[in-house]
């Protein structure tokens, strides 16, 4: 069977006073790309892996780190690998 | 550098995200248009699961759905989805998709203790004719009924309607928004005398104040609540009040956070009124202008069977829904009893609490927004407890005007647009009318071009009497489309299970998996979902939003409403209705119900060559012309021109989505307020026009107790949900089998320290046992959801512990919906678990 690639953005809504904390524990904990963050609380992430749980099990831990108001799904996307090695 | 489609994914990941964050990014000027993102194309719909209407953008490959992103020109949601959205490019792809009918069959014959066997279309039809004219012949109309849904989409509700009520004469068609919203309804039309909410998403952004009374919107309407959430941290005098009978995420953001004994809202919401009577606080102007003092009906039982010993105890259940006028000063000593001291005693609110409470809506500075969803709604009082809330909203004025506003909010993606605008129920019809108000009929037989008399006056069974009467053998040919009913409604051992498996009775149940229900039927028929049809839906702020067929549904599955219109092709009119109202109308005579109802002229004026180009639409492709469009535009006939108007059919394709009333092409955003709604009269103010007398009703109603309450040998409150992952019972969200493990089996949320008296602990196992049935399920004392002691709460997405076993099914007896919120149960641990 071909691997699946699980790609997705996400906006997390986060305690303004948190950002900076939440954005780090993010990505010392490999749990999501960090893209880019602002001063109202909010951060950009990217999720990639190999399942659906993996992204999803991503999110909700994500979700329970405190200081963490929400997060909300962008963008998802779901393509066999073999389609996502060739070019755009 | 080598650049692959998968970098470029990421990087229009990065970029959408960061749009709908609201934050700059330096390599913006990259950002590819949308239309070419990903290499495929991108296409709006509205998004499949709750209430709120998010906007998404759906990318498609190879017949199948590839990407999906939320929709950034989206008013709704700007961009976000919430985790639900993660599960659209997958609820078509399920493993067990439905793709061929299956008829309960032994040796090749229909039984109803046969096994599922795969049968062609026309066998289908065959049978479902067969059992459907046998039951007309023998019992009439009121033998044939059918269970539908707030996720149908406009078109099919209306088509379902139309066959139901005008076809085969039987009012007894429902919706399972009958669970869902069918108290808000009446709290509306008895306030108003209009449904649907006056004011709009737009109001999160200029209100000072949030009350949720019962409603989980972190959960529940996660995209809604983040609105709540950016208005309350970027204006720091903005308060959020969480009013629940347990503890759960949105208590997070609460300024006020309250957890009251179940049932006495309805005490706290007449406390209010009382503060604002007391402390002088009442907006007269408004008050003496737009507000009409009404007494309501007390004593109304809780819609059980009436042989229940409480309904041959309730004095008024019969006469439920009257009022009778009084004046202020009645209405002032009416909720004078309601003081702080009675109230918290009642509720077990803290006095302070309750005084924070109630100065957010007396004080004239700070704009008001209440939400609520099925914590008033699910609730032997619920509509009551509408009616109160509306109450404290008039004494103030503070309604209709942006940022005050009393604001329902829906479970299901078209509870709005389907259920209660096409009057789906079964004693509406389209735009609010009546089939029991003569004038009503009138007018629809008059847009329908049938004879006088062909609707039937008389109001048809609703959701719960459904299954009583499936029981009672007296409803036996049944069709259950878009909804799980089997799982969902309450007491299921009792009545649901017993009426769907009576010898007496066939059972069709239409679904896109082998759902609870499905299971249950005789006859289940494959269901294309979603973008695999050209749909419209419409959300909780009254916009009406539509998508274009996207992929084909897989194998032979279709349509609800090529289901529902290749049916009436079956009948001629001679087999469902009596000679004497076919002699009214002569050149009815010989034809189809099919010709009668969908080849009338109306539905059939638009041809297929008007179908935007490049989209399939298998349904106008399969009647030869676009039925979708003929259907909106008659149903359309039924609301404009009085305060429904809704814009021409093309236009919603081309828009994300307007707000009814529509006119002259512009649509309306506060309803009932002069200036913003053009229907309200010039130098009135405002004018509340649902009404005849144009005003507003304020209804004095008190507290009364619940259906069922805990004592010695229940002696818990058992309240039923949902959690944030799974949407309602399941059948979508569940088939996405990795994703099940965040959240995999319902579980029982308990307070530790009633845990620890009863000797368990997190993740034992237990029986949750009622009057009525059990399951058995594991103990959860951490976690999202924190009950008071004395209370547990049991979520009801889980087809493997089907809760429903266990509620009761008591209604509110004005709009006859379950409270699913308020049961008695026991916990019972399982030996040597």
């Amino acid at each position: 069977m071909t691997r699946e690639v699980h790609i997705a953005s996400c906006v997390v809504y986060a305690r303004p006073e948190a950002v900076d904390r939440v954005s780090r524990v993010i990505h010392e904990a490999r749990l999501a790309e960090v893209h880019a963050a602002d001063h109202r609380g909010r951060i950009v992430i990217v999720l990639e892996g190999a399942s659906d749980a993996s992204i999803v099990d991503a999110m909700e831990a994500i979700r329970l780190l405190s200081g963490v108001l929400a997060v909300h799904l962008v963008y998802q996307h779901c393509e066999e690998e073999e389609a996502l090695q060739e070019a755009p | 550098m080598n650049v692959t489609r998968r970098d470029f994914i990421k990087s229009t990941a990065v970029s959408v995200a960061a749009a709908a964050a609201g934050i700059p990014l330096s390599e913006a000027a990259n950002v590819i248009t949308e239309k070419e993102a990903a290499g495929v194309a991108w296409h709006k719909a509205a998004c499949r699961f709750c209430g709120t209407g998010c906007g998404v953008t759906v990318a498609v490959k190879n017949n199948r759905i590839i990407a999906t992103h939320g929709d950034t020109q989206a008013e709704v949601n700007r961009g976000l989805n919430c985790v639900k959205g993660y599960f659209l490019s997958k609820i078509m792809y399920g493993d067990d998709r439905l793709t061929r009918p299956l008829l309960r069959m032994t040796n090749g014959k229909y039984d109803k203790e046969g096994a599922f066997t795969p049968i062609t279309w026309d066998q289908a039809f065959d049978i479902m004719a067969e059992k459907c004219k046998d039951a007309l012949k023998k019992g009439g109309p009121t033998t044939v009924g059918m269970f539908g849904s707030g996720q149908w989409t406009i078109w099919e509700g209306y088509a379902a309607n139309k066959l139901y009520k005008a076809g085969f004469r039987s009012n007894n068609i429902d919706p399972n928004a009958r669970h869902c919203m069918a108290s808000a309804v009446m709290g509306f039309m008895r306030t108003f005398g209009m449904d649907e909410p006056m004011g709009c998403y737009d109001d999160f952004e200029a209100a000072d104040a949030f009350v949720l009374w019962g409603s989980n919107m972190a959960e529940m309407h996660p995209i809604l609540w983040t609105r709540v959430t950016d208005r309350r941290l970027s204006y720091p005098h903005v308060k959020v009040a969480v009013l629940s009978t347990f503890e759960h995420r949105s208590y997070e953001l609460a300024d006020i956070p309250i957890v009251f004994t179940p049932q006495s809202d309805l005490a706290i919401l007449n406390y209010i009124a009382n503060y604002i009577i007391e402390k002088g606080m009442v907006n007269q102007d408004f008050v003496s202008k737009h507000v009409t003092f009404k007494r309501g009906t007390t004593d109304i039982g809780y819609g059980l069977r009436p042989d229940h010993p409480l309904e041959k105890k309730a004095k008024n259940a019969a006469r439920a829904n009257e009022m009778t006028p009084m004046t202020f000063e009645e209405f002032k000593a009416f909720v004078k009893p309601y003081n702080a001291e009675y109230t918290s005693k009642l509720s077990g609110v803290p006095e302070d609490r309750l005084i924070k409470l109630a100065e957010l809506y007396a004080d004239p500075k700070v704009k008001v927004v209440s939400f609520w969803t099925m914590g008033f709604n699910q609730h032997t009082r619920g509509v009551w407890a509408n009616n109160l809330v509306y109450n404290i909203h008039l004494l103030t004025g503070k309604i209709a005007t942006p940022g005050n506003s009393p604001f329902s909010l829906t479970g299901q993606p078209s509870a709005c647009g389907t259920a209660r605008e096409v009057g789906t129920f079964s004693h509406r019809l389209p735009a609010d009318m009546l089939v029991a108000n003569p004038k009503h009929r009138e007018e629809a037989e008059k847009i329908w071009n049938l004879p006088e008399g062909t609707i039937v006056a008389k109001p048809g069974y609703h959701a719960v009497e459904q299954n009583r009467m499936l029981k009672d053998g007296k409803l036996n040919f049944y069709w259950v489309q878009v909804n799980n009913n089997m799982q969902a409604a309450a007491n299921m051992n009792e009545e649901g299970w017993p009426g769907y498996r009576n010898p007496d009775n066939f059972i069709v149940v239409s679904d896109a998996y082998p759902t609870v229900t499905a299971q249950a039927a005789d006859l289940v028929l494959p269901t294309a979902m979603w973008v695999e049809k050209e749909g419209a839906y419409g959300n909780a702020e009254r916009r009406t939003q539509f998508w274009h067929q996207l992929v084909k549904a897989p194998g032979e599955s279709r349509s609800d409403l090529w289901q529902l219109v290749e049916f009436s092709k079956r009948f001629k009119v001679e087999e469902v209705w009596p000679e004497e109202l076919i002699g009214k109308k002569a050149e009815l005579k010989g034809k189809t119900l099919y010709q009668i109802l969908f080849t009338n002229g109306k539905v059939d004026r638009f041809k297929n060559s008007e179908i935007e180009a490049g989209y399939e639409n298998d349904e106008a492709k399969a009647f030869g012309f676009y039925i979708q469009k003929g259907l909106f535009e008659e149903y359309a006939e039924f609301g404009r021109g009085h305060g429904h108007d809704l814009a021409p059919f093309d236009t919603y394709h081309e828009v994300r989505g307007l707000r009814w009333p529509v006119v002259n092409g512009k649509e309306t955003k506060w309803r009932y307020k002069e200036g913003t709604d053009p229907y309200a009269k010039a130098g009135s103010g405002w004018d509340f026009y649902g009404n005849p007398d144009h005003r507003a009703n304020i209804i004095a109603l008190p507290y009364e107790a619940a259906g069922e309450s805990p004592d010695k040998e229940y002696p818990y409150w058992l309240v039923t949900g949902r959690v944030l992952e799974h949407w309602h019972s399941g059948s979508m969200t569940g088939r996405v089998p990795e994703l099940q493990r965040s959240f995999p089996n319902a579980v029982v949320f308990m307070h530790p320290d009633d845990a620890q008296a009863l000797r368990v602990r997190r993740g034992s196992e237990v029986r949750v046992v009622s009057r009525r049935g059990e399951i058995r399920s594991r103990i959860e004392t951490r976690g999202r959801d924190k009950p008071p002691r004395g209370l547990v709460f049991v979520p009801w997405f889980d087809a493997s512990q089907l809760i429903n076993k266990v509620t009761l099914d008591a209604t509110d007896p004005i709009s006859k919906q379950t409270d699913f919120k308020k049961c008695a149960c026991k916990i019972v641990p399982v030996a040597g678990a």
